[in-house]
């Protein structure tokens, strides 16, 4: 189990560990999940287009194009190095959760779609994650513990942001995992060898967590809270757009009412989540009491004696003489003791956050700046925005260090240390990457080759029928064909075949190869012991020939599946892809919201490596300090917000006056 | 000049966010075929008056007449008036990256007259003609971020000029252009107005400014509008320049550079 935590937490530095890709679920899985979403997904679209009508477009994309950058911000974390967060409740927060819902899912679709993170298929799965799981959890948290009344300006947003930040990853955390520790138990070969990713809710819950509840999910909510904290210092009508009728500052005794109905709605979603969670230890789907449970096959003694415990406990302790007896309704038994804990958890933080925001409170109380801050950029035209004041224009003198000089460069010449690339050198380096990526691809779509030359639709409709037959295939020679063959129309469309390999492979062994090493061991994966390690306890351990088949089925199918996505996304110029989607009847505003937020995605990223490269402009000494880095990416962030908000009501504009009355038409 | 104008404001006010003002009690008529040349100060409300011309935003107080009826927020959702009115009058807005907003520049192009509800064979000859109007035909297929900002403004020229509007509105058309595609819109913006069009526009372009407008009026940074009158008249008061702040009277010159910045590295 250790094992699998710390590799999973490598893969926490690297990529975004609830970004699935294509391989690790069954075609099935990703079926269903697309089932799930899509519903959702025509529900956000209608309320947010009746709340914002012809408004609709503008806004969703640019919050798509929005989120799609938060997800590339570098946040410093105390350890030396960075994390990215995923700002799925922060736009929750700032725009409302059906629209984060849109928003977030577009930003994903962009990154799946025309850069080939994530996978397309597992595109569903990891939308619902990421996209509708996380920012309505955490938005559920988020109203639960602040009133729709409370002012802008109190120090309860941000904290409750922050909480609903880091409850929303991890619930998006916990549904990823559980997604995964599925897979071995409901796909399997006769002899038991997982068919996709191999490891149990038993491993895969508490791996996923565990770097969750530490690194991922404080950087989410320092940044959540960042922001927000931002903004109703810098720009507070931006904290409108979901607030519209709230008070800027308390103006009587602040409402102090929980958001009981928010608060069922995160209890309800998390409630039907934890019981997977509690469950994690038992064989499939809590089918068995702990008792019937073969916990020795794992190996694991403290956690189903803890289980064992606590279903003792309920049973004995409250629920004596009701007819929750072990053989009857131990799922119920379960549930309710989720239940439970759930209630004692949420009044644990609510008790901490009650006296958190009434220390602070008090302590703003004393230093309530009294005059309004103007808004920067605030609203359409902002630059309009002027207090009617006739300034006085008379010369002013200049201030005296002014005019003397700064020390400058040593005169000895000497330069001092060089310092490590910090997160605004990281940030500015992912800033570029992702800007050459999009010209390099574009660069290749427009070159002559067999798979330029092809249709988009066909290549399109190609590519979901590939992945689904990649995820399908049980054998690995078969698969290493299907790679092969992926050589072969690399080739054939003239892709160096170096950097194709490379693109492909580098991600495979950082991400897969070291996440499905654990599995090939004994302890996860049972069955012919091939390569013997010795005895545990007096139980053979070693190499399964199970765990080692398993091992090669998801390397092999994880590297045709990425190869075919870098494929199609190489050899297609995007904007051919948008309108494939369009001719294959994917809804038109769908399309024009999707071509949109890549659009504006680079616009925006232009201002991302201004505010970057300004900051480093003005960078003296060494930048040591994590928090006022923070600061500063919260900041960034949140001016970020500004921008994007007042980009997409100019936008909005320049449609409205060209005609736009909300329908969409295209060519 | 006809008796009846094209556009024309009574006393209107608007305030941003209900707070800040932005135009103070102003009146203003355009009539059919002039150029009307709006300056002030940055920030004295002359974006929002081309707003309010265009319909983007409507007056707290006063009326705005076009084409001899009422713009409303209501007239305006109203499908055929919401048409006529859209297809009659064109805004260039200072912003090319806000206008600018499809994935190709032919997209972008075609997206007025797809919302006047041309037929799409219609649409294609108008896009044809339009990019050959303005030397861009080359760029039809490319994306906006790969354009540079004289290309975005060709662009989003092109995209207000395909629905032939009567009156074109432009905010700021040459500022931050070089001075070569400054001299050609400038060349455009007239050549458009003998061809009949009535053009309003924002601009700090002093020194075009007699070839640019037949007619000025002048904001003051209380939002109003304090003087109307021909270019040679109102660059000629000097005085009336200064009390609005949009030139400095040379007090910069009165002051001497600081001593420091003068002197050579060592």
């Amino acid at each position: 189990m250790q094992l699998a935590c710390d590799n999973v937490q490598v893969a926490t530095k690297g990529v975004s560990p609830v970004h699935i890709p294509d391989g690790y679920l069954s075609p099935s899985t990703c079926a269903a999940f697309y089932g799930a979403s899509v519903p959702v997904w025509v529900t956000a679209a209608r309320r947010v287009k009746r709340v914002v009508k012809s408004r609709f477009v503008p806004l969703v994309a640019i919050g798509a194009a929005y989120s799609f950058l938060v997800m590339m911000f570098n946040v410093p974390i105390p350890d030396g190095t960075t994390a990215h967060a995923v700002g799925g409740v922060l736009v929750a927060v700032l725009l409302g959760p059906w629209a984060a819902v849109i928003a977030v899912s577009i930003a994903l679709l962009i990154q799946a779609l025309f850069f080939g993170d994530g996978g397309v298929l597992a595109y569903g799965a990891n939308a619902f994650n990421m996209a509708i799981v996380m920012p309505f959890v955490g938005y559920a948290v988020y109203r639960a513990l602040v009133h729709r009344n409370l002012a802008l300006t109190s120090p309860r947003r941000p904290l409750g942001a922050a909480i609903g930040a880091y409850v929303g990853l991890n619930a998006a955390a916990l549904c990823a995992a559980v997604e995964f520790g599925l897979q071995p138990d409901l796909f399997h070969t006769a002899d038991g060898t997982p068919l996709y990713a191999p490891f149990h809710l038993a491993q895969t819950i508490p791996a996923m967590l565990f770097a969750h509840l530490l690194v991922a999910g404080v950087v989410e909510a320092a940044l959540t809270a960042g922001v927000v904290t931002y903004l109703q210092r810098a720009n507070r009508p931006i904290l409108r757009i979901n607030q519209a009728m709230t008070p800027d500052w308390e103006v009587e005794e602040p409402p102090t009412g929980l958001g009981w109905r928010w608060a069922l709605i995160g209890l309800g979603l998390m409630a039907v989540l934890t019981p997977l969670g509690l469950l994690a230890p038992g064989g499939a789907f809590g089918e068995a009491a702990p008792g019937d449970l073969d916990l020795r096959r794992y190996h694991l003694d403290a956690v189903p004696s803890g289980l064992r415990r606590y279903a003792g406990f309920w049973h004995n302790a409250l629920f004596n003489g009701y007819d929750f007896s072990h053989d009857a309704h131990p799922v119920a038994g379960y549930l309710i003791s989720a239940a439970v804990g759930m209630l004692v958890i949420g009044l644990a933080v609510l008790v901490v956050f009650r006296v958190v925001g009434r220390r602070m409170r008090t302590g703003e109380a004393a230093a309530a700046p009294v005059t309004p801050v103007a808004p920067d950029v605030a609203s359409p035209g902002a630059a309009d925005v002027t207090i009617d004041l006739v300034e006085p224009r008379a010369a002013r003198p200049t201030p005296k260090w002014l005019l003397e000089a700064e020390v400058g460069l040593c005169p000895c010449g000497c330069i001092g240390k060089r310092r490590k690339g910090s997160f605004v050198d990281k940030t500015l380096g992912d800033g570029a990457g992702v800007l050459r990526r999009a010209v390099f691809s574009d660069d290749v779509a427009r070159s002559p080759g067999l798979l330029q030359r092809m249709d988009a639709r066909v290549k399109i409709v190609g590519l979901v029928g590939l992945l689904v037959a990649a995820g399908l295939v049980r054998t690995i020679p078969v698969l290493i064909a299907c790679y092969l063959a992926t050589l072969g129309l690399a080739a054939a469309s003239r892709l160096s075949l170096a950097f194709f390999v490379r693109r492909v492979w580098l991600f495979v062994p950082i991400f897969t190869g070291v996440v499905v090493l654990p599995a090939t061991f004994s302890f996860v994966t049972q069955g012919h012991i091939v390569v013997p390690l010795g005895s545990w306890f007096g139980h053979r351990v070693g190499l399964t020939s199970q765990g080692l088949h398993s091992a090669g089925l998801l390397v092999m199918r994880v590297a045709t599946s990425i190869s075919l996505v870098v494929l199609v996304t190489l050899t297609t110029p995007w904007t051919n892809l948008l309108a494939a989607l369009r001719s294959l009847r994917v809804p038109r505003m769908f399309v024009t919201v999707l071509g949109m937020a890549y659009r504006y995605l680079f616009h925006l990223l232009g201002s991302v490596t201004d505010m970057y490269t300004a900051r480093k402009a003005r960078m003296v000494g060494a930048e040591t300090d994590v928090a006022s880095g923070r600061a500063f990416v919260a900041a960034g962030a949140g001016a970020l917000f500004g921008k994007a908000h007042a980009l997409s009501e100019e936008v909005h504009q320049a449609m409205l006056a060209r005609g736009f009355t909300g329908e969409v038409r295209s060519l | 000049m006809p008796d009846h104008p094209l556009l024309a404001l009574h006393g209107v006010s608007y305030r941003y966010l209900g707070r800040f003002p932005a135009l103070v009690d102003v009146s203003l008529a355009v009539h059919e075929g002039e150029k009307l040349a709006l300056l002030g100060a940055n920030g004295c409300g002359k974006s929002t008056l081309l707003k309010v011309l265009d319909g983007l935003v409507f007056p707290d107080e006063g009326i705005y007449e076009a084409f001899g009826a009422k713009v409303t927020d209501a007239n305006l959702e109203d499908e055929q008036f919401n048409r006529g009115f859209r297809s009659r009058v064109g805004f260039v807005f200072q912003n090319s990256d806000a206008q600018v907003f499809s994935p190709t520049v032919r997209e972008e192009i075609a997206f007025g007259p797809l919302n006047m509800g041309l037929p799409p064979g219609v649409v294609d000859v108008r896009v044809a003609d339009t990019l050959e109007m303005l030397d861009i035909a080359d760029l039809a297929d490319r994306a906006p971020y790969q354009l540079s900002g004289g290309q975005k403004k060709r662009v989003a020229i092109a995209s207000v000029l395909v629905m032939n509007p009567d009156v074109l509105l432009f905010d700021e058309p040459t500022a931050a252009l070089d001075p070569r595609t400054a001299d050609w819109l400038t060349g455009l913006i007239v050549d458009l107005n003998q061809a009949g069009k009535t053009i309003v526009l924002a601009t700090h372009d002093l020194a075009s400014l007699d070839v640019l407008a037949d007619r000025c009026a002048v904001f003051s940074e209380g939002h109003r509008i304090v003087a109307e009158g021909p270019p040679a008249g109102v660059l000629g008061d000097r005085s009336l320049l200064e009390s609005v702040n949009l030139v400095g009277g040379g007090r910069a010159g009165e002051r001497p550079l600081p001593k420091a910045w003068r002197q050579p590295a060592k």
